[in-house]
């Protein structure tokens, strides 16, 4: 594992926000009910804390799930890996608090969950401040001088709900967003994929208020311009392992 | 999206019952200027809607452009959209995909179960 995974995972230890009473809560989309399909996840159902078995173990039941869900909120393939590193080994130290009232899977989503806002609020506070207040330059190529729409915008579809259905769709969605300039697509991942409060999305992004209309307002308007030009070809089908985090 | 199903120009002046407010060239800027705010603006609020109430102000100027204005209610279905997609996409997260970008190498595992071992 890199020095950095090493440090941080050391570090985790000591962050009061990584605070054991909370892990259990989860993310409010993830209900034990669909996700606990192994045979591990029983073993949280009011098991001992000797029946949860090692951190090696979790790593081969988990390990991949862990993985996928950091990878998809942070699009950086090694810091993912440090996160799932950090998270076994937390709730390994940590697995006295486990109550057996959510299954183990559920359990170390909730660590994990803290762990991505952890990181987040590190590196945001690490990171230049931006100068955010006016996203002039995303939205002069869309509106003339008078704000007005340079061109028509093409018609998707008059039904959402046939879109979403469509997997190239999907997919075409998942490589725009990794294009998105970071900090907005990080404003976007907590606010539509945790449902975070804009306060709390502020606090961890350390931005203002204002700042935060402008990062989603920003996100959305590329995430509109890259579907209308990509939809109708797979050309953003594989996603890009090199994410712009890392 | 291909052109060919944006809407001709006779198309859209029925659409709009011929009184130019698609908004679509500088032409119509008297008429947008009665509407309190451009589309820019718009879309500014039609982002900011869908995470928080918009004041009263914002959402009489915001209703109201809707209205007039079908480009921006275009604009509005298509963001939407892309927030439902956003949050479909945090539901196939939690789901167990077999894509593999989304899983751990062997070379990362072996160096997270060794990490493991040696800090338990």
């Amino acid at each position: 594992m890199t020095k950095r995974g090493s440090r941080d995972a050391v570090a985790a230890e000591q962050e009061p926000a990584s605070d054991p009473s909370t892990w259990s809560q989860g993310s409010g989309s993830q209900g034990s009910g669909s996700l606990g399909s192994g045979a591990n996840d029983e073993a949280g159902q009011g098991d001992s804390v000797h029946d949860l078995g090692s951190p090696e173990l979790w790593l081969e039941e988990y390990g991949d799930y862990l993985y996928r869900y950091a990878f998809m909120r942070i699009n950086s393939r090694e810091v993912a890996e440090d996160l799932v590193q950090e998270t076994l080994l937390a709730a390994y130290r940590g697995r006295s608090n486990f109550e057996g009232r959510s299954t183990l899977k559920t359990w170390l989503v909730g660590i994990m969950k803290n762990k991505i806002i952890d990181y987040l609020r590190r590196a945001s506070r690490k990171e230049r401040k931006e100068v955010l207040e006016d996203d002039s330059e995303v939205l002069d190529r869309h509106f003339n001088r008078f704000g007005i729409w340079n061109r028509i915008l093409p018609n998707w579809a008059s039904d959402p709900n046939q879109i979403l259905e469509r997997r190239e769709f999907m997919q075409t969605f998942e490589g725009c967003l990794r294009k998105v300039p970071r900090k907005a697509r990080r404003a976007f991942m907590l606010k539509t994929f945790e449902n975070t409060s804009s306060e709390e999305v502020c606090k961890i992004l350390d931005i203002t208020p204002s700042n935060l209309w402008v990062l989603l307002h920003r996100c959305r308007m590329n995430l509109r311009e890259c579907l209308e030009k990509n939809w109708a070809t797979p050309a953003l089908g594989v996603p890009s392992e090199e994410g712009e985090d890392s | 999206m291909s052109s060919s199903e944006e809407p001709k120009p006779e198309e859209r002046a029925e659409i709009d019952g011929g009184h130019g407010s698609t908004c679509n060239n500088a032409s119509c800027v008297p008429f947008c200027a009665t509407t309190l705010i451009s589309c820019r603006e718009y879309s500014r609020l039609s982002s900011k809607r869908l995470d928080e109430p918009l004041s009263f102000f914002e959402a009489f100027c915001y209703w109201f452009h809707h209205v007039i204005c079908m480009v921006c209610r275009r604009f509005d279905r298509q963001l939407r959209t892309i927030h439902r997609a956003g949050q479909a996409l945090a539901e196939e997260s939690l789901q167990s995909g077999n894509n593999p970008a989304h899983q751990l190498t062997p070379e990362a595992q072996e160096r997270i179960r060794k990490h493991l071992h040696e800090n338990q």
